[in-house]
């Protein structure tokens, strides 16, 4: 791990001096991540091909203001999390509510309705294909600002903070929102995974 | 602890943030409660498949898409690296001049570059050579940045400041440092002229008639000036 930032810083200092080989060889080891992060908040192929062009273009030309106080994959996450919400909005200018401001949750919608016990590995009573497609699903499903919340914290692994900075929320509001997030995920995918 | 209370700090539980007292009484909850067992235990699984799921390969079209959109960038960024290596110290020791702060210069000068950068075609190189356009707009800039910070003389210990001193050819940045702070001791009178004689390379004559003195005045400030400085630094 210590090895592998400190190849990055290398190849950041490279890349900040213009050498873009420097830049496409940092960025193999993320855009996966990176397409997936975009197609998780726009929704559909194109516009995260869009999203993520437009972030990866802003990264390299941001360079310099990359100070370098956070993570180098976190910096880009912020990037790619900002285009995505971007192309969001642009496309559904109805959803700025909803994107903002979960609908609101009481006690009583949190508390688990589905309790059943999952088995060992449920995972394994579906094809690779089939397992991912349930995921995927499930994910799709739930409000934007969740699913975002969701995958900044328990898929990208940023801190709380780092995610209420990224969405400009409060660091309560993240974690009532990834509280629901997984709460939801998990009552839809007990459908899938209970046992018998 | 109740059902709902647990659930309400589940999330706080999991992630190993909950207060250690509160995340005992949980615990002892979940000892005798069959229902919030389940629910944290589907709940933590339910985290680690997703957590652990493997990103699909980048689509080949989209990977082309992205790699053709940066490719274009590429020569623009390099370009933009040399111009900046070349004219950083120029941009920086314009606006240190009007601001007399190195902080608020850097800043200006970060300024001047990032319109550039976002708008190469501002720059009309059929009307002038860079360098003195890069000076009207960061003189431009670090005067307006003058009416809006309050002034306040700081250090020169920046990145930025460094190549000024290659730029002014002292030997050393220590030597630089040195000249600049004896440079803002010396009389007002003084430090003008000098300023306007070797850093914006103006005639002894042009030095007159800017500052309404006779000739005679200015070349004694000059020269008063140098004295001093040459005899700070050699002591």
């Amino acid at each position: 791990m210590i090895a592998h930032l400190e190849n990055e810083k290398a190849l950041l200092a490279e890349a900040r001096a213009g050498n873009g080989e420097a830049f496409a060889t940092l960025l193999n080891q993320y855009d996966r991540r990176l397409f997936r992060l975009a197609l998780n908040i726009t929704g559909n192929q194109p516009d995260a091909a869009d999203a993520l062009q437009e972030a990866l273009l802003k990264a390299y030309r941001g360079l310099e203001t990359f100070r370098g106080d956070s993570r180098f994959y976190t910096w880009l996450v912020r990037i790619v999390v900002n285009e995505g919400l971007m192309n969001l909005r642009r496309r559904r200018a109805d959803s700025w509510a909803s994107l903002d401001e979960p609908t609101e949750a009481d006690d009583h919608s949190l508390m688990p309705r589905e309790i059943e016990d999952w088995g060992d590995n449920p995972e394994q009573r579906y094809s690779k294909t089939e397992f991912h497609a349930i995921l995927n699903q499930a994910l799709e499903r739930l409000e934007p600002i969740l699913r975002i919340v969701f995958l900044l914290r328990d898929v990208e692994g940023l801190s709380t903070e780092e995610t209420a900075g990224t969405l400009g929320l409060s660091v309560p509001a993240v974690k009532t929102r990834l509280l629901r997030a997984r709460l939801e995920l998990r009552e839809r995918l007990t459908k899938y995974f209970k046992r018998g | 602890m109740t059902c709902k209370e647990v659930i309400r700090k589940l999330s706080d539980y999991l992630d190993g943030e909950l207060d250690p007292v509160l995340a005992e009484q949980l615990a002892r909850h979940l000892e005798h409660c069959e229902d919030c067992g389940l629910v944290v235990d589907t709940t933590q699984k339910t985290i680690e498949f997703y957590c652990n799921a493997e990103p699909a390969p980048l689509p080949d079209e989209i990977r082309r898409q992205v790699e053709r959109a940066l490719a274009g960038k590429r020569g623009e960024k390099e370009g933009f690296v040399r111009l900046y290596d070349e004219y950083a110290g120029l941009i920086y020791s314009v606006a240190l001049r009007v601001l007399r702060n190195a902080a608020a210069a850097e800043d200006v000068a970060q300024e001047v570059f990032l319109q550039l950068w976002r708008n190469p075609t501002s720059f009309d190189p059929q009307r002038g050579r860079l360098a003195p356009w890069l000076a009207v707009i960061t003189r431009h800039k670090a005067v307006d940045s003058l009416r809006k910070l309050k002034y306040e003389a700081g250090s020169s210990e920046s990145p930025l400041a460094d190549r000024v001193v290659s730029e002014a050819s002292v030997h050393t940045s220590a030597e630089c440092n040195r000249a600049r702070r004896l440079m803002a001791q010396l009389p007002a009178e003084q430090r003008q002229v000098l300023e306007l004689a070797f850093l914006d390379g103006l005639t002894h004559v042009e030095i007159a008639a800017h500052v309404s003195q006779p000739l005679g005045t200015v070349k004694s400030r000059i020269r008063l000036g140098l004295l001093s400085l040459r005899r700070e630094l050699s002591a």
